[in-house]
């Protein structure tokens, strides 16, 4: 009976962990999807890790939220936020980006959390999207240099 | 033998167990959106919501026509289209609840709204009530980094 009870704590704690650790910035690995798919560059472009100098989350949170809102046009809005990530959206003619900001005290990384319209994914690994409307890997450039900005400003 | 196989079955239920949590995580991850009927989850920081919802009101010609605790009747009266949301809200979420939309303009009135016209208002609404959120975030972040500071 104590085995059992053992066992059943240590499998529900490492799945536990398992669960907590997903949800972090990581480095990205590019996986090839074929054809229609973005290049390697315009993914890493998007959701490759931001180094965080100042090593502190606090400061990263903060950083994300005075970044996103200067963007080029559009600015990025605050959907909801929790321990450790920003969900941000932005909205341009009826057509929506949901992103997922993760930081900690030694990166940033935007994460696709979900589109509407022209910005639905078509291809999603993960965390992220590989074909969705061309412009998507444009526009969210203006993001990372400002996220990056306001990193390396605090 | 009897408690090796009692143990890896306590194993296996532990492991589809975790599996299930783990897929919840990358569920919670991967959620679905509308264009402006989610609610808005709030954090301590938005101590008044109604605050933050007259604010994000008046940036785009939303005016609120009744008031009661925990609810504005917001509307929007624009060259002849009327729209009316109601918008609920507590400490913990703002949510909206669309009530009607009339197009006063047409030949015939009433009439109805063209949803693209519906869909660029209330998506309006909602950014301008998520403005007033991120502002207050920021305000709370800033606090935190700076004014929060433990004492060395």
């Amino acid at each position: 009976m104590r085995h059992q009870f053992a066992a059943l704590a240590l499998g529900l704690s490492a799945a536990l962990l398992s669960a907590t650790v997903s949800a972090a910035p990581e480095p990205f690995e590019y996986k090839k999807q074929g054809r229609g798919s973005a290049s390697e560059s315009k993914m890493r472009g998007v959701y490759d890790l931001i180094p965080n100098p100042s090593g502190d989350a606090a400061k990263a949170r903060l950083a994300i939220l005075q970044g996103m809102q200067k963007t080029k046009g559009v600015a990025w809005l605050l959907e909801q936020e929790g321990d450790g990530y920003v969900l941000a959206r932005w909205d341009y003619k009826g057509h929506t980006i949901f992103h997922r900001i993760e930081y900690n005290s030694e990166a940033v990384q935007i994460k696709y959390a979900g589109g509407l319209n022209e910005y639905q994914c078509e291809k999603q690994v993960g965390d992220y999207c590989y074909k969705t409307h061309r412009n998507y890997y444009k526009y969210n450039r203006s993001l990372v240099k400002q996220l990056k900005i306001a990193l390396q400003g605090l | 033998m009897k408690n090796i196989k009692s143990t890896l079955s306590s194993l296996l239920l532990a492991a589809t167990l975790g599996c299930t949590l783990v897929s919840q995580v990358h569920a919670e991850t991967s959620q679905s959106f509308t264009l402006y009927d989610d609610p808005l989850l709030l954090r301590p920081y938005v101590t008044e919501p109604a605050k933050v919802i007259k604010l994000g009101m008046n940036q785009y010609q939303w005016r609120s026509v009744n008031q009661t605790p925990g609810k504005i009747e917001a509307e929007l009266d624009y060259k002849g289209y009327v729209l009316r949301v109601d918008i609920h809200y507590n400490s913990e979420k703002i949510w909206f609840k669309a009530i009607s939309s009339v197009n006063n303009g047409c030949k015939k009135p009433p009439c109805e709204v063209e949803q693209r016209h519906i869909d660029r208002w209330r998506t309006g609404l909602r950014r301008g009530i998520a403005k007033a959120i991120t502002d207050l975030a920021v305000k709370d972040a800033y606090q935190q980094v700076y004014l929060d500071k433990p004492e060395p």
